[in-house]
């Protein structure tokens, strides 16, 4: 047996699919080839390393416990986006509600005074500060929904 | 069931042990290897097959991290491992998960 072959034996037991198996690859083989380069024999690398399925349960453990901090690591993304959308919905609905009441005074001081200049305060230029920041906050409601849809159906199917 | 749970104990227990050695001093790979082998009787036929493993997990918690160095005699470069400051505090939590583990354990079997 070589070298490349004790570890193609190894990695055919390996479960995890072609970026991260052929990282893992790479880093046993240059392990295995430096064994190589000190002087060891085939024999001697496979006592030092471990027999292929030894080995690849290993790896299989250490790519399960990787698999379920990822996993974490979505869940953890997937709430912070749920609270921020809420959080994001309510201080929607608190803003409009503001611009609602604050409308409402100035129409009802246009009508008690009968003031024409007034109609300009009251329209929605009134509020350019309300008016961009409920912009930037719908299409951050928008951006998060679509976040959240993809993790659950991409992770959480 | 026996050699599952046995390995299951030896990988919690070579996290703690590789913690605690790169608290020592930083290592590379091998050294690491021969150090527990030497000191441990349960590792004494610790293969680099199951260490490294330990040492990515380690290293993708962040509990670990190598620098480079060149060996001059074999003029290679190697990856010394050295503990961070998550990682001691890691070792901190786990050895005292493990001291009451061990109280406990002794205390329930009356051993």
């Amino acid at each position: 047996m070589t070298e490349k072959k004790y570890v193609r034996n190894v990695f055919k037991h390996v479960m995890c699919g072609g970026k991260r198996k052929k990282e893992l690859y790479k880093s046993f083989l240059e392990l295995v080839i430096e064994k190589k380069e000190e002087g060891m024999d085939i024999e001697s690398i496979i006592s030092e390393m471990g027999e292929p399925e030894e080995v690849a349960e290993e790896i299989n453990v250490y790519l399960s416990e990787k698999n379920l901090l990822v996993n974490r690591m979505i869940l953890n993304v997937y709430n912070g986006c749920k609270y921020a959308n809420i959080l994001a919905f309510v201080i929607v609905i608190l803003t409009f509600g503001s611009m609602f009441v604050k409308q409402y005074k100035i129409l009802r001081f246009v009508y008690e005074h009968q003031d024409a200049s007034a109609y300009f305060f009251a329209s929605p230029l009134m509020f350019p500060v309300q008016i961009s920041g409920l912009i930037v906050l719908i299409i951050l409601i928008i951006a998060l929904f679509i976040i959240r849809s993809v993790l659950k159906r991409k992770y959480m199917g | 069931m026996v050699n599952e749970f046995e390995k299951q104990i030896k990988r919690g227990m070579l996290d703690i042990i590789i913690l605690n050695m790169l608290t020592q001093k930083p290592c590379h790979g091998y050294e690491l290897l021969q150090e527990i082998k030497r000191s441990s009787q349960i590792f004494e036929s610790l293969k680099e097959g199951t260490l490294y493993p330990r040492l990515y997990r380690l290293l993708d918690n962040e509990c670990i991290e190598f620098n480079l160095a060149v060996d001059e005699k074999k003029s290679k470069v190697k990856k010394i491992y050295n503990i961070t400051k998550k990682g001691k505090i890691q070792l901190e939590e786990l050895l005292k998960i493990w001291d009451m583990f061990v109280e406990d354990m002794s205390s329930v079997l009356g051993r």
